[in-house]
Order: structure tokens, then sequence, then C-alpha cells
């Protein structure tokens, strides 16, 4: 693998790594007011991003005290009441049904882990090893297409064609044979929301990772084929290592949203299945907070997710690094 | 819910001291403001009735029941003298349930709108999210003039007081008489708009309009060989839902499980029932598990659309103008749109059942929610108050009036074309006339289907038969601050679990424990401020 | 996919160890494995296919036909065009459709430029405060403002009822600038030193170097930015009260709307065409622009760079 070994993002084997683990050949470091000088135009680049996001995210991010508030629009953030941690006690009062979100929700993170996050490598595998480009583009633009439906349509196409009263049990009953309940049944109902995001997004997410494929040097491939690597061991020393980064990168901040599944997905197929197994944490708020206009709630459960994001995606990043990648950062 | 707030509190101030102070002080003073808020509802008086006269409906309803017209009358009268506003812009924020009309410059309608006002009118439009922007506007503290506000918004007094102008002085009692139209809404539809003992805003009504019972093809019916399908009981009614199903041809009785209409044939209350001052939710009825046995047995017999747990009311509608389903319990209004969306079907007819006693005798029906929203004036506005009102009189012109010919139908010739006397609204006149001013204000609904006197003397029969059996809401009227912050949530818990036990998933036993947590998270303490309520009221 | 010398023209690896039949230089796989490719790829993209054109079908039928199928029909037995006709009766979506062609174009080219220069200084070996910079964008990905506070900032801000606000808060994704940087750190250090050796401004080195290698990924990360103007409605529904000023997936999502309890009763006089009608149909006028635009960032996609770029 070593010697087929794609170029594993240079920079960072060369500069970051030596600073954070191996002692390096101790160059001495400039002081920070030279450093700041001589990356100026860089810092440049730097700027209107972080004024977009420093404007638009962090001003309005410290609205969400609202957390700590009673809050309602009509009194304004600053004049509601606090009120302590009491908009938490949604999350800590050990209330059955949330525990049934929580539960709920891991569930379907890891089933989406499992089933839906690789879906999209597969098939930009596939879509690259076919030889027609015209076919290929014709495949990957009829597929990207259901991207584009909101989920109000994705449910009730679905429905249309998989319903009690859809094409497929329509056309059973009418031939006598009995329906089979698909929708609104509780013990397919999670393979029924894993293949809705499946159908919906794969094709689109497989242009990531064409693009990356892109990137693979095309030597390393000439190289392999020298050495006498068949169509398999390309993709195993060739192609996977070329995705590795990319792949683990967006795992990574896949974690860091593993509290957030599916939340408009879930609450419009609520209603027949049953909140025992469908309510999750995003819909729990929603129908203990939202609905009854306690916007403190949801800003209490969002800086919890988004605590427990950043732990999984430190986490997660320190793992990478354990294997010599670059995870999201270093 | 005190005691609830406070007992939290106190478990995280170890961690916290100084904001779980805060959390108990708040939590206190929530509890002194439904008290005293309750004393002072009752001594507004409301505005004096006054029935307008100036049309005469072929069909006279009253104070409940809507007028019939069975074609609108000809040479409409104008009630008002001359513009109403005062030159300067008037901007309205509001829902509406259509798409969004031209600007301004492309629109005739709007523009003559304007000129008959006196005043331009700048709209902000919402039909999807409206709660969303209602509250970003709220937040932001730039309402405009005229604001359309939902009636289940969560706090509703104090953000009327924080933000809204108190009409009280303006139309209690006989000061109405200045704004003919206003003074033409029966006091049970202000009744909503009095919060604190102050009037807040105008009513916008639906109330008999918005009661629903099982519409059905009376065409598909018939053509069963079932003349008068009217049940006698539960029973009865079972058969007619079982003769009227052919799975095997996918048609079925019902859009949905029917479960409002049986409980309705259980005299089961509309919502809350007051006996003596002592209220009771319709949930804790005995009667209540009853009607779930009754619905799962529906839905084991296979007379309902298996999609119709999951599937939205627009799209059931597409079920009953196809013949997949018969029936659909639904409104007044629902049934002239069918007939809307149905012009081209030859012979589609449609009517409505009324409701038999579950052995035998008479049911109930339950009234429809009385409002629409409520059309509130922002406190700051820099016009003066009796000019919006003004306006708002202008737009509350009742049926058959001139104002109101154009109002819902624009000008003739440009936006609607006359039948005889019935003004048929165009592509053109529908499209412009979509501004929502019907939430501005608007008068009592009328039964009335252009070019169809028969279906409107059909819907005036209907609503007089059902007027003896009509009971409301006792909660109507009555503020509580726990219904407009938990109400939502706790019913939320009840009705996922109907769901689940009609569909058998769950059994009928699990209803009983269900509504004793009801009562616990929420429902006991909703009771305790209507009856509080209730008792300033009417002692 | 890997890339080739000629720029554009996209082929697998060109030479194999093992492999005997070429055709064009290409390896010809086993048939068996051409057939099973096939056949999946096949079946995908019918459940793909059919669904879209129960969509167009249903958006041309006719009340009677969509009546009697209870919703989706699968083809118009009798196509009209009544649907698409209300909807731009009036000319309310013409003009909101040039309220979105004016976003989504402005908005992409400014997300696009802001989150290369950002992604391109971070993805560099030595920076002045990358770790803070770099935390700064992976923490807004965790945690998301509430409505109503954006809500206030965009205000304080003055952008309410101005086009702005649809492009400026969401001008930057942090996902994207994080995705950008991998792709920017995958290029080969040597191109640029050479150029910096060479005396050239970092922003020449980035716009006559880094830039045209970075096709791909500039192609992905813009139809991101694009769909994502393109298909936002919820900015401007708070944003914008002037409803002449609203894009077209807000107005077309108005359409979809027919709430009969807010409704009056003098609803009886007007034909509408069926709202399964509707619904498909805007939805195919929502789809139709980006299916025009997909083909050319398309052919950057998968375009190889690096070797022609090292090579040449």
């Amino acid at each position: 693998m070593a010697e087929v070994q794609t170029r594993p993002a240079p920079s960072e084997s060369q500069s970051d790594a030596p600073r954070d683990s191996s002692p390096p050949p101790r160059r001495r470091r400039r002081p920070w007011y030279q450093r700041l000088w001589r990356d100026r135009m860089y810092l440049l680049f730097t700027l209107p991003a972080l004024l977009i996001i420093v404007v638009f995210h962090y001003l309005p991010l410290i609205g969400n005290v609202i957390a700590f508030k009673d809050y309602q629009p009509y009194i304004g953030v600053w004049e509601s009441p606090w009120n302590g941690l009491e908009n938490f006690s949604i999350i800590w009062d050990g209330d059955p049904a949330f525990l049934a979100a929580l539960r709920n929700t891991l569930i379907l993170t890891a089933l989406q882990s499992v089933f839906v996050f690789p879906a999209p490598i597969l098939l930009a595998l596939l879509l690259n090893s076919l030889l027609s480009e015209n076919i290929k583009r014709l495949v990957q633009s009829v597929l990207y297409l259901p991207h584009f439906l909101s989920w109000v349509m994705v449910v009730a196409l679905f429905q249309q064609i998989l319903g009690g009263s859809g094409l497929l049990n329509n056309f059973l009953r009418s031939n006598g044979y009995d329906a089979v309940r698909i929708l609104g049944n509780p013990d397919t109902f999670y393979a029924l929301l894993t293949s809705q995001v499946i159908w919906k997004d794969t094709g689109w997410a497989t242009i990531l990772f064409l693009a990356a494929l892109s990137q693979i040097n095309a030597h390393l491939y000439e190289a392999a084929a020298v050495d006498g690597a068949g169509r398999w061991r390309q993709l195993w020393h060739v192609t996977l290592p070329g995705l590795k980064g990319i792949i683990i990168l967006l795992f990574i901040l896949r974690l860091g949203d593993s509290l957030s599944v599916g939340f408009e997905q879930i609450l419009l197929q609520q209603a027949a299945v049953g909140r025992n197994v469908s309510e999750v944490l995003d819909t729990y708020v929603y129908n203990n907070g939202v609905l009854g206009g306690n916007w403190g709630v949801s800003a209490a459960v969002g800086l919890v997710k988004g605590v427990v994001g950043v732990l999984l995606v430190l986490g997660a990043n320190k793992l990478a690094h354990r294997f010599g990648e670059e995870g999201v950062y270093r | 819910m005190s005691f609830r707030l406070s007992r939290r509190s106190a478990l995280t101030a170890g961690a916290l001291g100084l904001a779980a102070v805060s959390g108990l002080t708040s939590g206190c003073q929530q509890e002194q403001d439904a008290g005293q808020q309750q004393q002072l509802n009752e001594q507004v008086e409301l505005p004096t009735y006054t029935k307008l006269g100036s049309v005469q409906p072929e069909l006279p309803g009253d104070d409940i029941l809507l007028d019939g017209f069975l074609r609108y009358p000809a040479d409409p009268t104008r009630i008002s003298d001359g513009p109403p506003g005062d030159g300067q812009p008037i901007s309205f924020m509001s829902s509406i349930p259509t798409a969004i009309p031209p600007g301004l410059e492309q629109n005739a309608y709007w523009q003559e709108m304007n000129a008959r006002v006196g005043s331009e009118l700048q709209l902000a439009l919402t039909s999807d999210g409206y709660a969303d922007k209602f509250a970003t506007t709220v937040a932001g503290g730039d309402l405009p003039d005229v604001v359309y506000v939902p009636t289940d918004v969560a706090q509703l007094p104090r953000l009327m007081e924080a933000k809204f102008h108190d009409l009280t002085e303006l139309l209690s009692g006989d000061a109405v008489a200045e704004y003919p139209a206003l003074a033409n809404l029966s006091p049970d539809l202000w009744r909503g708009c009095v919060f604190n003992g102050r009037i807040w805003g105008i009513p916008v009504p639906r109330a008999m309009a918005r009661t629903s019972n099982p519409l059905y093809r009376a065409d598909l019916v018939e053509a069963k060989g079932i003349t008068n399908p009217a049940p006698t009981d539960f029973a009865d009614f079972l058969a007619l839902c079982q003769e009227l199903t052919d799975t095997r041809s996918n048609k079925w009785a019902w859009d949905a499980v029917p479960i409002q209409y049986i409980q309705g044939m259980l005299g089961i209350a509309n919502n809350w029932s007051e006996q003596d001052g002592a209220f009771t939710r319709s949930y804790e009825q005995e009667a209540y598990a009853q009607s779930l046995e009754a619905g799962r047995q529906m839905v084991e017999a296979g007379v309902v659309n298996p999609d119709g747990f999951s599937t939205g009311t627009t799209a059931r509608k597409q079920w009953i103008n196809g013949g997949t389903c018969i029936f659909a319990r639904d409104s007044f209004v629902a049934w002239n749109q069918f007939y809307t969306d149905n012009l081209e079907q030859e012979g589609f007819e449609i009517r409505m059942l009324d409701t038999p006693g579950f052995d035998g005798g008479e049911g109930v029906i339950w009234m429809g929610s009385a409002l629409n929203n409520i059309t509130s004036f922002n406190k700051e506005s820099a016009h003066d108050i009796t000019t919006l009102l003004k306006v708002a009189d202008f737009m509350a012109a009742p049926f058959g009036t001139a104002e109101y010919l154009f109002k819902k139908y624009g000008v003739e010739g440009q936006h609607h074309e006359l039948q005889g006397t019935d003004p048929i609204l165009n592509k053109r006149g529908s499209v412009e006339s979509g501004l929502g001013l019907q939430y501005f204000a608007d008068p009592p609904m009328a039964l009335y289907l252009p070019g169809r006197p028969d279906v409107v003397e059909a819907q005036y029969a209907t609503e007089q038969a059902f007027k003896p059996k009509l009971v409301f809401d006792a909660s109507y009227g009555l503020y509580s601050d726990t219904a407009s912050s938990q109400g939502k949530q706790i019913d939320g818990v009840l009705s996922d679990l109907q769901t689940q036990i009609l569909l058998g998933e769950e059994p009928v036993s699990a209803w009983a424990e269900a509504v004793d947590t009801w009562r616990r998270d929420g429902g006991d303490q909703i009771r305790g401020e209507l009856e509080q309520a209730f008792a300033t009221a009417h002692g | 996919m890997s890339a080739t010398t000629q720029p554009g023209a996209v082929s697998p690896p060109p030479v194999r160890g093992r492999t005997r039949r070429l055709r064009h230089g290409v390896p010809v796989e086993p048939i068996g494995l051409r057939l099973l490719k096939g056949l999946a790829l096949l079946v995908l993209c019918a459940v793909v296919v059919l669904p879209f054109v129960g969509v167009l079908a249903t958006s041309l039928a006719g009340r009677e036909q969509i009546a009697q199928s209870g919703g989706l029909v699968l083809w118009p037995s009798q196509p009209t065009l009544e649907a698409y006709r209300s909807i731009f009766a009036g000319g309310v979506v013409t003009q909101a459709l040039q309220v979105s062609l004016v976003v989504t174009i402005g908005g992409t080219l400014l997300s696009l430029a802001a989150t290369c220069l950002v992604a391109y200084a971070l993805a560099q070996r030595e920076l002045f405060g990358k770790k803070v910079i770099l935390m700064i964008f992976l923490i807004s990905m965790l945690f998301s403002p509430g409505m109503i506070p954006t809500y206030l900032t965009v205000r304080q801000v003055g952008l309410l009822d101005s086009l702005w606000a649809l492009i400026l808060p969401t001008m930057v994704s942090a996902f994207n600038v994080v995705v950008m940087r991998a792709f920017f750190m995958n290029l080969p250090s040597e191109l640029t030193e050479s150029a910096q050796i060479d005396g050239a401004s970092e922003f020449r080195v980035f716009t006559r170097i880094v830039l045209p290698l970075s096709k791909a990924v500039l192609a992905v990360i813009g139809l991101f930015y694009a769909v994502g103007y393109w298909n936002a409605f919820f900015n401007a529904l708070l944003y914008i009260n002037d409803a002449t000023k609203w894009p077209m997936q807000l107005v077309l999502r108005t359409y979809v709307v027919n709430d009969v309890q807010m409704g009056s009763a003098e609803l009886g006089s007007e034909v509408v065409p069926p709202q399964p009608a509707i619904q498909m149909a805007i939805l195919v006028i929502s789809i139709v622009p980006i299916l025009i635009i997909y083909p050319f960032l398309q052919k950057h996609f998968a375009k190889g760079v690096l070797t022609g770029a090292v090579k040449g």
C-alpha cells in the first residue's frame, strides 16, 4: 500500500504534524507580529467569510441566552425573565417519552451511518467504473433529481405508491391479494425512513466523491497497473486511499450532527406510526416546546446538541489523527 | 404549574442559585396574573349587537345560524359614505389561504381598493409559516398598523397589552354604533377578543360556517340505491358504511375515522363542558372510551381508507372528488368548495348527515370555532385609531351590500361577470382579489353558492336541523395560561394514543391511564384556571 | 475518476497490467460484470425516474383523471397545461423567477469567492491564527442561532425588505469551507511553491494556479451554493414583506396552500385546476432551471486536473 499511496495531503504531513506530535528539528518560531505580517495577505483572504460568519452566526448566537430565559417575542430577549435551567428540564426530568425519543434518535443515527452514509460512496465508485462517459453523465443527472424534492413531496410520493391505498396496494387488492402494510407500520418505519433518505439524497451526495475521485493522480493507477495490480487491487490501493480523506471528513461532520435526524421527514409521517416509535429528539422538542410557544426550550436543546456535537467531533478528530489522518482539522 | 416550576427550580438552585430564584419569581407572577385577569374580563361591556337590516336574505339566519341567499341581491346598496381612509398608507400583515396576488402595479383590483378605502393598503402576506412570521415581527418590534393575530398564540393577553391598541372605549356598549358593520357582529364573537377586561381586536367570524359533520357524495349514495342514508344509530351507520365500501375495487366509505362524529352520537362534549361551574374535558367522559371502541370497530370493518391517518385534509378531498371515498367530516365552507372543485363533474352532489344518538335518539353537534383570527391594531400606529376602525367597518360590510360585492368580486366586467344577479369571478378576478382582506375584517358568513340555490336550500335546512343539537365549547372566551403554553403538548400525547388505539396498536384500556397523566401534566391546572375564570364571570 | 492528459476527456486508468483486450486503450471488463453493472444502474434509474414520470404526468393531467386516480397519475390521458397556466397567471411567478435568478447568480458568485479565499488561506501549512479561525467555522456548524435572534440581527443590520437579506446571512457555509479546504490541501504543494519562489503574489498564485486546478471542487461547491439559494424560501418569508421581491420558491409554495378552513363561504365561483396538478407543476417548474444548468457544471465534476497540471 505504501508504494501506491496517493499523496496524502502533502501539506499536512510535512508541516502541521510535526508541530503537534514529534519534536521537530526546531526552527526558531518567529514572534507573533512577524507571523502576522508574513501572513497578512492570507489573513485578508479569510476576512470576508469571517465577517459574514461573525455577523450572521455568532452575533445572533448571543440571542441563544433565551435558553436560560422564559422568552416571549413580545417581551424582548433582554427583558425576558431569567428562569435558570428550567428550559433544560425537558432533558433531565427523565420523562419516559424523552428517553424513547433519545433512543429512537440514536437508533436512526446508527442506521443512517451504516446504510445511508456509504451509499453515495458505492454509487460513486460504480459510476466511476463506467466506461461510457455519456451513460455516466446521464445516469448521474437522473439520480440527483430526487434531491430537489421537498420532504413533503417525497412523503407524498411514497404514499401514492406504497401507501394503504397507493398504487401497489390497490393493484394487490383488485387482484384478490391482501394489501401489505408498509407505511404507518411501526415494524417497517425505520426501514422506510432509511430508504427514503437513500432514495432522496444518494445521487446528489455522489457529487463530492466524484470530485474527490477526479483529484486522484492518474499516475498512481499507471504505477499500480505496471506493478500488476488488477481491478480490485487498484480499487483497494489507489481509489479508496484517495477517497479516504474526504470520507473521514464527511463522517466526522455527520457525527457532529448525530442528535439530529430527519425532523421534517419524521414529523410528516408521525401521526400514523405513533410517537413511541417515531419520536426523535427534534420532534420531541417541537411537540413539547415549540408548539406551546416555548422558544427557550428549543434554544436549550440546541445548546446541548451543540455541546454534544463538539465533543463528538473533537473526539472523532483525535481518533482520526491516531490513525494518521487529517480529519477535519489538525 | 407554579408547583412544578418551583420544584424544578429548587433542584437546580444549588448549581445556579441566582437564576433559579428568578425562575421562581416568574412562576409566581404568572399564577397571579391568571386570577386577576379573568376578574377584569367580565367588567367589559361587549359591543351592542345590532343586526344590519340593509339586506334581506331569502333564508334568514340569526345570531348563530347563517343567512342563506339564493342569489346575490340586485342593485346592492352602499352602506358607507365616502372612503374611510385618511390618505396615508395603511399597512396590514396577514395570513392568506391562497397564492400571492400580483403586486400593486399589476393589480387593478388592489388599485381600485386603495381608491375606495382612501388610503394605500400596504400588505405583507404569508400563506404558510405565518406563526413564524408573526413571532419574528413581534420580536423585531416593527408591527404594521393592522395585524392578523392568530387565536392560539402563547400568552395572548400579555401580548395584546404589550403591542396592541385597547379598543374598549371605542367599541364597548353603544359606542360600536359608530361602526354599523362591526355592530353587526354578535356578542359571542366579541367575547373571543376580550382579555384582561379590555377589547383588543375585531373578531373575524367563522362559527357556524366551520361547524363540521359528515359530508357525503349524495350522487354516489343514490346510485347505490340508497335514498335516505340518514342513520338511526351507530349500528345502522356502520352498516351503511359497510354497504358503501368495496375494497376489492378500492372504494371506502370514509376518508378517515370519523371519531368526532361518533363522539357526537355519544353526546361527548365539544372540547370542554361546564356544569354548575365544574369543567370536564371531553377526554374524561366515560363515553370517550366507548367512542374509541366504536372507531376501532370501523377500522376493523375496513370501511376507512387505510391511508386516512397519514394523509392531510387537502389530499383526502381528492378521494371524495374521485369517488374513492364517500364521506368526509368537514364544514359548510368545505361543502361549497367541493362544488367549486367539481364543476365539470356531471351530477356531482354533496349533502351533510345529521347526528343520531349512538343507540337511537339524538346526538349532539359541535359548534365550529367562533373566530378565524383577531384583527388588532398596532399601539404605535401613526394613524388615528378611529380611521383604522372605519376601514375595518368598511371591510366588514355584510353580504348583499355594494361594498361586499366589490371586496369579494371586484369590478364587473373586469373581475367578474354577472349571471343574472350572481357575480361570477373570472380568472383575473380570482388572481387579483386574493389580498387577504377578509382577515382585516369580515361580516358573518352567508350561505351562498352562485347558480345553485338548491344547494343553499339544502344547507339552510341542514343548519336549521342542527340548531337544537349544537353544543358549544364551554372554555371559549375563558383564558387559561396553562392551556396556552401546554395545551397543545398534552393534547398531542392523547391524540397520538387515540390514533394508536384506533389502529389497534394499543388497547382501549390504555386510555384511562393516559387521561390520568394528562390531568397531572396540566389538565387539572387548565381546569382550575377555567373554573376560576368562569366563576369570576358568572359569580 | 482518474485523470488524463487531455483536459475534458475523462477515462479510467489508461494502462492495465493484466488486461489483455483493449479498446481505445481502455481495458474491457468481463461481460458478466458489465451486465451486472448495467442491471444495477437500470434499476436505480427506474426507481428514480418512474416517480418523476408520475410527477410530470400529474402536472399535465385533467381534473377528471386526477379525481379518478385519487392523486398520482401515471400517464395523462388528455394532457392540459391548465395547471401551468394558472400558476403563471398574473405574472407573479415570472417576476419571482427574476428575483430568484438575481439572488442565485449573485449569491453563488459572492459565496464562491468568499469560500475559496478563506479555504485557500486555511489550507496553508502555516498561518497565523489558523487553528482559531478554523475552530470559528467548525463550531458555527454545530451551534445554530435561533430564528428570532437571526431575524433581529438582519433587522439591525438594516437588511429587511432588501434582497441582500436573501444572500448575506447564508453566504458562507462552514461545511463548504471545510470541504473546499480539504480539496485545496490535496493539491501538490510544489505547484504553488515554485510559483512563490518566482515571486508571484499570494493572490496571483491563487487565481492563476490554484483556481484553474480546482475546477471540480469549484463546480461542486458552486452547485451546492446555487441550489441552496435557489431552494431557499424561509429567509424571504421572514425578511421580506413586499411580496414582489419574493423569490420563486416562496411564491410557488403559496400555490400549494389551500386551507379551506380559512377560506370564505363565497368560494363558489371560480374554477381552479386540481390541487395535485398544481403541486406537481410547481415541482416541475422549480426543477427545470437546475436541469438546465446542471450539464454545464457536470462536465467539471469529474474533470481530472492533476496529471495534466503536473506534467504540462
